[in-house]
């Protein structure tokens, strides 16, 4: 899902570092204080997701989870997604800081959409809890395929035929990633129920 | 507070910075060489998993102009004849927006200008002897290359990261006080 330095055109990559400075913005604003730690805590457990591969086919697929951190922190998964993105690019070399902006707006505007969606849902107890976090992480990561797609294209049309295949190879991650967010989403009710109404 | 402030920044920069060599994992990798004359690689995930099929273009370093295409096979592997002389920049493009890029130096192996330079002649048991140490020594650097590009982040990379999460977070914190105040 991180898109190397050296790929993306000049105009994807300003435009992205456009969109994601306005996304932290916004959630650096409405970051509460007593919501940092939680912030920080979902950073983090973005960060080592990435770390946790899944052999499939040809391709590098790994867990995201970015449905997750955008439920339960909103415009603030920005923030979080953002800072583990960054220290994976000077870290572990994912990615790259060109492609930074791109990747972070690609993974948390999915995230944030997800909590547009399901916030209401998951706290007024509408839907069972189960079903948000399949579909919190099976949107997620198929919305972050779609923006990785688009940004390839954007960048130069030859990159077509692979982004075509990029959903396609994202599938057992949207299914697993909605198995792990449902799993969390219902461990975090029993343990700390207060978190999921924040 | 300004103190704080300031050890924390420092802290922050002594975990960025903690990691001796940088762990390469996830991204794709690109090792070429030239042998016998022909230009070879391979491409990889961390871990060692083979890039298949993925694009190998080769450039001239200097000009930048576009000297051959292929592609990797099952293996992750490619080899790209036709006459190809150092150095050369190979861009290996493995889709997904993974990208990786390999400087050639070398403009052949030591080994067949050796063998040129020999010609008919026997090979005494001495120079034999050389061309044979010569060969494990380039042998010895290409594992250790490519053990060194597979390994994955290290514990301490991983604790180095949530450290710096951490110390992000917590200037975050500091400077939405300071503005609260």
């Amino acid at each position: 899902m991180h898109i190397s330095e050296g790929v993306l055109s000049l105009p994807v990559i300003a435009t992205g570092y456009a969109l994601t400075a306005t996304g932290v913005g916004i959630g650096l604003k409405r970051l509460k204080d007593k919501d940092i730690v939680k912030t920080a805590v979902f950073s983090a457990a973005f960060f080592v997701a990435s770390l946790i591969h899944v052999p499939l086919g040809p391709s590098s697929v790994h867990l995201i989870l970015n449905g997750l951190v955008g439920l339960l922190l909103g415009p603030a998964c920005f923030c979080a997604l953002f800072v583990a993105l960054l220290l994976q690019a000077i870290l572990f070399q994912f990615g790259g800081l060109t492609s930074l902006g791109v990747n972070t707006f690609n993974m948390a505007m999915p995230a944030l959409l997800c909590y547009a969606v399901f916030v209401n849902a998951m706290r007024n107890g509408r839907l069972p809890l189960v079903l948000i976090g399949f579909l919190s992480g099976f949107v997620s990561v198929s919305g972050s395929a779609l923006l990785l797609s688009a940004s390839l294209i954007l960048s130069a049309e030859h990159f077509g035929s692979s982004a075509k295949l990029i959903c396609v190879a994202h599938i057992p991650i949207m299914v697993i990633d909605g198995v792990i967010t449902a799993v969390v989403l219902s461990f975090i009710k029993k343990v700390k129920p207060e978190m999921l109404c924040a | 507070m300004r103190l704080k402030i300031r050890l924390i920044f420092l802290a922050g920069t002594v975990l960025l910075l903690s990691p001796g060599h940088p762990a390469l994992a996830h991204k794709v990798n690109l090792f070429c060489y030239f042998e016998d004359g022909v230009l070879k690689g391979e491409g990889y995930y961390g871990g060692g998993r083979p890039a298949r099929n993925a694009a190998i273009e080769v450039y001239s370093l200097k000009g930048d102009a576009l000297m051959a295409t292929t592609q990797t096979d099952e293996e992750g592997r490619f080899s790209a004849e036709g006459g190809l002389v150092g150095p050369v920049r190979v861009i290996m493009k493995a889709g997904q927006g993974h990208r990786a890029e390999f400087v050639v130096e070398e403009e052949g192996t030591a080994t067949a200008a050796d063998n040129k330079a020999l010609g008919g002649k026997v090979v005494a048991e001495s120079e034999g002897t050389r061309l044979l140490e010569d060969r494990i020594k380039r042998l010895e650097a290409r594992v250790g290359h490519l053990e060194r590009r597979s390994s994955e982040p290290g514990p301490m990379t991983v604790v180095a990261g949530l450290g710096g999460i951490a110390v992000l977070f917590a200037l975050v914190h500091l400077a939405k006080k300071k503005n609260a105040l």
